[in-house]
């Protein structure tokens, strides 16, 4: 008889409320997800006490939604694996404490999962045959780090930021321009309608002796800048030009570098994760880049790129195979780092 | 009436098991800020120390708050996880109401004091009767001197069980003197036998609750919700 392991994924670590159901690591049973945006909207970024909040009002029926679209009970699930950071403290410690007392109260194991590792994860949700060793570009709202991965659990920090994450910097500009939050989506929508080489921002660290690191401070500043000189000038911003110059400026220093580690490494595969890989602009061009070098690349669905309790059940599950558990005393660990 | 009771609202962290008329195990730790980390192991042990079996339960009381913002949500999403994974009600417990448990017994006025940072107190104020703690004034942060103030319109003794800063302690018995009722202040904390006990009364009143109707007791909006209301009224 073929077994079948289900795995109950809670995900806490920021804004979204997530829960999911995923066999074998591979099979998405259910994938529910409360985004907070709307909450956070007026405040241009997370809130942390507003965000810790609501994901206790919801989490007990989100989990709840998760095992009926799934069809099966509670009772027949095989491991909870939680999200236990990197993250907001407030936010994590919900989402752990659920955890805890349901995996004590089913008598089953806890499985304490990286979220940046979980995000590497979506991409075993994809239906495509992952093969080790790879490199793989987590960026987000949280994260912007270039991860070589051997095999489960073997991953090494080829770079990341030195300052901003590349989503963090897609929220202040969208915010200084009122488009709201997040900013990603918004800014993506405007580049499509812009000309990217009427301006020209700064792109950071471009190949500076083969180091992987980033850095979008100076994108920002220089992004920032040119708004409140336009804004004294008093002439209207053209926001179309101004997000697709500044999107071009990211996105080249994202594909560049993510090229660099890919053929550095000899790597046959290159996986993208986390929320800015929804990003249409730097999927299109990292396989351009990247497929021309017979590199293949696999990027979630939208949907599985941006914070789930999928990605995080189907680490769980390998990390349940190999022999991972949390044990009662799990806290939350908000600046958690890769491969820890 | 066999409840679990959790408390993790203020520097306390404890948790107990027991109905009306005995208290099998509680453990209770006043450490501050691992709260996360202790809560579980402790709850387990209890259980196994007790060997007491969940079908025994009927439920679990917790503490909705007032407290720590942090303290409050991890004993209530334990709770919750709890009584989700076993299918047992809730029943909440108003960490003021918990500690007024202390004074019910007696004839006299107690007032509930914890630390609500920014130079203020959570209180309320309650006097006991034959082992019920009647609210005379309802839950509210306040500054200790306003607090100070008021209480002067009472006569009688006034207990003030509760973590508040020890120079608010300080600043209550010397501004009140002969009011002030000497009590040990290890009889003072939270504990969960406490919340057990209300919990049990609360049960029985207003009967239980489900995982998913439970609401924290902040008493306080979140900073920057309270900054954007006051820039909203100022415009
Ligand atoms: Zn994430």
């Amino acid at each position: 008889m073929l077994s079948k392991t289900v795995i109950l994924g809670l995900e806490t670590s920021c804004d979204d409320t997530a829960a999911a159901v995923v066999a074998n690591g591979r099979n998405i049973l259910s994938n529910v997800v409360s985004s907070q945006d709307s909450l956070h909207h007026r405040f241009g970024g997370v809130v942390p006490e507003v965000a810790s909040r609501r994901h206790l009002e919801i989490i007990n029926p989100l989990i709840d939604e998760a095992m009926s679209k799934a069809g099966i009970s509670l009772q027949e699930i095989d491991g909870i694996a939680v999200s236990y950071g990197p993250g907001l403290v407030g936010s994590l410690l919900v989402g752990v404490s659920i955890a805890k007392a349901l995996s004590y109260a089913l008598d089953i194991p806890l499985i304490p999962v990286n979220h940046l590792e979980g995000h590497i994860y979506a991409n075993f949700l994809t239906g495509s045959i992952i093969t080790f060793p790879l490199v793989c570009l987590v960026v987000s709202g949280g994260h912007t780090s270039l991860l070589y991965v051997e095999g489960h659990g073997k991953i090494e920090v080829l770079g990341k930021t030195r300052d901003d994450a590349a989503g963090e910097v897609f929220d202040k500009i969208a915010r200084a321009l009122d488009l709201g939050f997040p900013g990603g989506p918004v800014i993506e929508r405007h580049a499509q309608q812009g000309d990217s080489s009427v301006l020209s921002f700064p792109r950071a660290l471009m190949g500076e002796d083969g180091k992987m690191d980033f850095s979008f401070s100076g994108v920002k500043t220089a992004v920032l800048n040119y708004i409140r000189m336009e804004q004294e000038k008093g002439s209207r911003t053209d926001i179309y030009a101004l997000s697709a110059a500044f999107q071009d400026a990211v996105v080249e220093v994202l594909v560049d570098k993510s090229f660099m580690a890919a053929r550095q490494k000899e790597a046959k595969q290159f996986l993208l994760a986390g929320g800015v890989a929804a990003n249409g602009e730097l999927r299109r061009r990292l396989r351009v880049k990247l497929e021309a070098e017979g590199i293949e690349v696999v990027a979630p669905p939208v949907e599985l790129c941006t914070d789930n309790g999928a990605m995080v059940a189907a680490a769980g599950y390998y990390y349940l195979r190999r022999g991972i558990r949390a044990n009662w005393d799990l806290n939350a660990v908000p600046s958690l780092e890769v491969g820890q | 009436m066999f409840l679990l009771a959790i408390d993790t609202t203020t520097p306390v962290c404890s948790v107990a098991l027991g109905d009306e008329d005995k208290l099998w195990g509680e453990y209770t730790l006043n450490l501050k800020n691992t709260h996360s980390q202790k809560l579980m192991p402790l709850l387990v042990s209890l259980f196994q120390e007790t060997r007491i079996d969940k079908d025994m339960l009927q439920g679990i009381a917790v503490t909705t708050g007032p407290g720590s913002f942090t303290g409050i949500r991890i004993g209530m999403a334990t709770a919750m996880g709890l009584a989700q994974g076993w299918g047992k009600p809730l029943v909440s417990v108003m960490t003021l109401d918990a500690l007024a448990e202390v004074g019910a017994y007696y004839p006299i006025l107690i007032c509930p004091l914890l630390d609500a940072r920014k130079g203020q107190v959570y209180t309320a104020l309650y006097r006991g009767e034959k082992g019920r703690a009647r609210m005379l004034e309802p839950a509210s942060a306040c500054f200790a001197d306003d607090l100070l103030v008021h209480l002067e319109s009472y006569k009688e003794k006034i207990l003030f069980p509760g973590d508040p800063l020890e120079r608010t302690r300080e600043k209550f018995k010397a501004s009140l003197g002969e009011k002030y009722l000497e009590f040990p202040l290890l009889l003072l904390s939270n504990r969960a036998s406490l919340v057990l006990k209300k919990g049990i009364q609360n049960w029985k009143e207003l009967g239980p609750e489900s995982p998913y109707a439970l609401r924290p007791y902040y008493l306080r909006l979140p900073e920057a919700e309270r900054r954007f209301k006051e820039q909203k009224k100022g415009e």
